[in-house]
């Protein structure tokens, strides 16, 4: 009797520790890693796809990730050899939308992949590459390399304190307050550069309009286009030697007093022992101005 | 009886082995060396193969991390597309053949050469892109098409103005580098 007793009490225990581990709660899922502590040149690699980045940098040695994206797809950081990279994960097939949020060391190197996606970054001091297909691009601060390529995307610069070299298709481009050397190149795109202080510029596009205002010192400058308009603001004070040539279009001189036209080739001497800027085209117009008082 | 204990006998005086006669063996040795040298030719093939298959996947490897590294691709710059590449002299030609034009800058056959390889390649990728971003190239491509032909035309009445060469130049370098981007996995996908 005391040893079926035994066996039934032994038989209980064992249900009850089989029960208890039946219904456990599951162990719980480890989150993506979110934040890693980061040296101040940390090089972050990000694969956007569809998403939209947010990214900012700050003093603080470590990088941080937040996210807004929709269909249950999530970002993920992880560390590969020296540099972080950041993916987004998701079921394959469905289509995903929304923000990414990243902090980076200020001086971090930064080099992003999009397709649609947007990427907006502020306060960038280091380096930051970003090819796209047809998102659009803005990034501000004294970053001290600043790379895009992009087919259609609208690209916005400002403040960069470097090197700057844009490529696109069809996409406008907004540089302003460009310190150093600046290399753009659009077929159809117009560019605009505002306050700019370069050492080094030269543009070129097929029929893409071109504005530069600001001060062109050492050079060589150059502005290439086709179709293109081009309109050169300089300031009164600046030594600079212009050379234009075009096929067929005007060169109209705001330097002149008064103001004049001319075809074929031209040359406005602005100063002495300045650099050079030489603008080719084809049958665009070219304006020469100087910048206003104040 | 006595017949099955002969027989017996005959048997157990049988050699246990013989060896072949001597004019077999060249055949067989000749067919033993083909086959080793059939698995040594197998083995060789199938050696190239595996290194051949390690060449394509790290050239693609290092293709992606060019790709991404546009620094080095600004640094190439537009030059650089003028001449050439592997991948494309690879691959058959697609285009009918243009009648030729006389060269009205330096090297122009070879920049239309590359625009064509080009070209080609744009056009085996003109399928898998969306509807809009083909528009763009489709767009962008008839410009810089537009601005050859009427640098080329102009500089038919004019041929020695260097202004206007340098004009065609680059807008065959506009050409390639549009082309370039059109044909690419990495810009297009």
């Amino acid at each position: 009797m005391s040893g079926s007793c035994s066996v039934a009490i032994a038989l209980a225990v064992f249900a009850l520790a089989l029960s208890t581990t039946a219904f456990a709660a599951p162990p719980p899922v480890e989150p993506p890693v979110r934040t890693k502590p980061a040296p101040a040149d940390v090089v972050v690699e990000v694969e956007l796809g569809e998403v939209d980045l947010e990214v900012e940098g700050w003093a603080k040695a470590k990088i941080e990730v937040d996210e807004d994206i929709a269909a249950g797809w999530t970002a993920r950081l992880e560390k590969d050899g020296d540099r972080f990279v950041v993916r987004i994960d998701g079921p394959p097939g469905i289509p995903t939308g929304g923000t990414l949020k990243l902090r980076v060391p200020k001086g971090a190197e930064l080099l992003i992949t999009a397709r649609t996606g947007d990427v907006r970054g502020v306060n960038l001091h280091g380096r930051a590459a970003v090819a796209s297909i047809s998102g659009d691009v803005e990034i501000s601060g004294p970053a001290t390399r600043v790379e895009v390529a992009t087919t259609s995307g609208e690209v916005r610069l400002d403040g960069a304190n470097g090197r700057v070299d844009v490529e696109t298709v069809s996409g406008n481009l907004a540089l302003s307050r460009i310190k150093g050397e600046l290399r753009a190149q659009s077929v159809s795109g117009d560019i605009e550069i505002g306050k700019a202080q370069l050492d080094r510029l030269q543009l070129m596009t097929v029929s893409g309009d071109v504005e530069v205002a600001g001060e062109l010192r050492k050079g060589p400058h150059g502005i290439d286009t086709n179709s293109g308009d081009v309109r050169v603001t300089l300031p009164r004070n600046l030594a600079l030697r212009i050379l234009v040539s075009s096929f067929s279009g005007e060169i109209n001189d705001g330097f002149a007093e008064p103001p004049s036209r001319h075809r074929g080739s031209y040359r406005r001497d602005l100063g002495k022992g300045g650099g050079t800027l030489e603008i080719s085209m084809f049958s665009g117009d070219v304006t020469l101005a100087p910048r206003a008082p104040g | 009886m006595t017949d099955g204990r002969e027989l017996n006998d005959a048997i157990r005086e049988l050699p246990r082995s013989i060896d072949p006669p001597a004019d077999l063996w060249p055949e067989i040795a000749a067919a033993i060396d083909r086959r080793a040298r059939s698995r040594r030719r197998a083995a060789t093939v199938g050696v190239l193969a595996a290194a051949a298959a390690v060449s394509l996947f790290v050239a693609i490897d290092r293709g992606r991390d060019r790709a991404h590294n546009l620094d080095a691709r600004w640094a190439a710059g537009i030059e650089r597309a003028a001449m050439p590449t592997a991948a494309p002299t690879l691959m058959p030609p697609t285009a009918e053949p243009a009648p030729a034009l006389a060269d009205l800058i330096p090297g122009e056959a070879q920049l239309r050469l590359a625009a064509n390889e080009l070209s080609g390649a744009y056009d085996r990728r003109r399928p898998l892109l969306d509807r809009e971003l083909l528009a763009v190239y489709e767009e962008n491509l008839g410009i810089v098409d537009a601005a050859i032909d009427r640098s080329r035309a102009a500089l038919v009445e004019r041929p020695d103005d260097p202004h206007l060469q340098r004009v065609l130049d680059r807008a065959y370098h506009h050409k390639l580098s549009l082309l370039r981007r059109a044909s690419s996995r990495e810009t297009t996908r």
